[in-house]
């Protein structure tokens, strides 16, 4: 039995054109069709999770079919909302002559880069924190590799960022309290925003790390430069101790798949298998097939799921077992 | 007795107060250090956490106007922060 059956969240990832959506969405649909309630969550910004279940997706759940629930989150949306509630605070602290110079300010800093990604990132944190009590399983469908890991190794680097800071402030503090004001407290909304974000990372980080709730799998096909991709992929997450135990091999040529074009390919095909199986050997790899048509509606992708389900159970028969 | 004390008292105040002033000073270069790191990206200084520096802005804009003044600047020198 697959690790992933046991975990509550679970992030998948890829590089671009390899199966990623549609693979998170059989898993989904998998793990509804066994009565879990199953939220997928699209974090692409090029989403196709509407596209795939013929339904209008927004960033709000939206009830798919019996126990699943999908939503699309976009992140030029989430910056907003948060210089949105930035402003609200504004309200009050700052002479109204100034309000609408700041406000023009806090948006052209707003179109710095990386504030899209830290909103993704801070949404993806709050459905996390609330939507856990709701669902049996929230699965990620993630965009392409890069963007991922960037995405996944934040809470590490801005707990560094923000415990130095906090800190910092602290001491400054202490200081003041002792030295200039007679041992009383100083009252300050600056140490208070900054350890208010740091214990929201905190618990972002708890979260991602804890490998009895969150899992990681990548999908992948046997060609060479997904494979590369993958392996740079594994060890960077590695590094953030993300540990990556299941890679999905899509694509894979079925036995029965003929003609001499086909005999070739599936010659080569065998190479990178092996290769997939030599580099990822601390993996658990779950196969599926090339199918004759590309999983355009509701029936291919059961097809799909059930046959996940299958690898995930560790019942399939293929190729691979046979060696 | 008592105005032996109070001699003590005044003695001590007078030793203070010129270091108030120092301490206050050293205090504010710390506060001043601060906002140089929460604000560095504007300088150039890449900073991890820019986005999340925005929420903090409320709370530093006027801190920001009373440091571009004690530094000799009638106006904000950043494009990024406008407080006057």
């Amino acid at each position: 039995m697959n690790e992933l059956l046991k975990k509550r969240i679970i992030f998948v990832g890829g590089k671009g054109g390899v199966g990623k959506s549609t693979a998170s969405a059989a898993l989904a649909l998998a793990f509804s069709k066994k009565e879990e309630k199953t939220l997928i969550v699209s974090t692409d910004p090029a989403h196709n999770l509407g596209d795939i279940f013929y339904k209008k997706i927004d960033d709000q759940p939206v009830k798919i079919r019996e126990h699943l629930w999908g939503m699309e989150i976009h992140p030029e949306k989430e910056s907003k909302r948060y210089i949105e509630s930035v402003k609200d605070n504004l309200k009050g602290l700052v002479k109204s002559r100034m309000v609408e110079e700041v406000h023009r300010q806090i948006d052209m800093a707003s179109a710095s880069p990386g504030a899209d990604e830290a909103a993704l990132f801070d949404r993806i944190v709050s459905i996390i924190l609330n939507e856990v009590d709701h669902f049996d399983k929230i699965i990620f469908d993630t965009a392409p590799t890069g963007h991922t890991i960037r995405l996944l190794s934040l809470p590490e680097l801005m707990t560094v960022w923000m415990e130095g800071m906090v800190d910092r402030r602290k001491k400054i503090n202490d200081n003041y309290t002792q030295l200039l004001n007679d041992g009383e407290p100083v009252e300050d909304p600056i140490f208070d925003v900054l350890q208010t974000r740091k214990e929201k990372f905190i618990n972002a980080r708890d979260i991602l790390l804890d490998p009895s709730k969150t899992g990681f799998t990548f999908v992948l096909i046997p060609e060479r430069l997904p494979i590369l991709e993958t392996q740079t992929a594994v060890k960077q997450l590695d590094s953030y101790h993300l540990h990556v135990r299941t890679l999905i091999v899509n694509k894979v040529l079925p036995e029965h798949a003929d003609g001499d074009f086909l005999r070739k390919r599936r010659q080569q095909e065998e190479t990178y298998l092996q290769e997939i199986r030599k580099t990822f050997k601390k993996q658990d790899l779950l196969h599926i097939p090339l199918y004759e048509e590309d999983v355009s509606d509701m029936d291919k992708l059961t097809q799909f799921a059930n046959q996940l389900w299958q690898e995930l159970k560790g019942e399939a028969y293929h190729e691979s077992n046979r060696s | 007795m008592k105005s032996l004390k109070r001699i003590f008292e005044l003695y001590d105040e007078i030793l203070r107060l010129p270091h108030k002033q120092e301490v206050a000073r050293e205090l504010r270069d710390e506060d001043d250090l601060f906002l140089l790191l929460l604000y560095s990206d504007m300088l150039g200084i890449p900073n991890p956490a820019f986005y999340y520096t925005l929420e903090l802005y409320p709370y530093i804009i006027d801190r920001f106007h009373d440091w571009h003044l004690r530094m000799g600047m009638e106006k904000s020198p950043f494009e990024g922060i406008r407080c006057c």
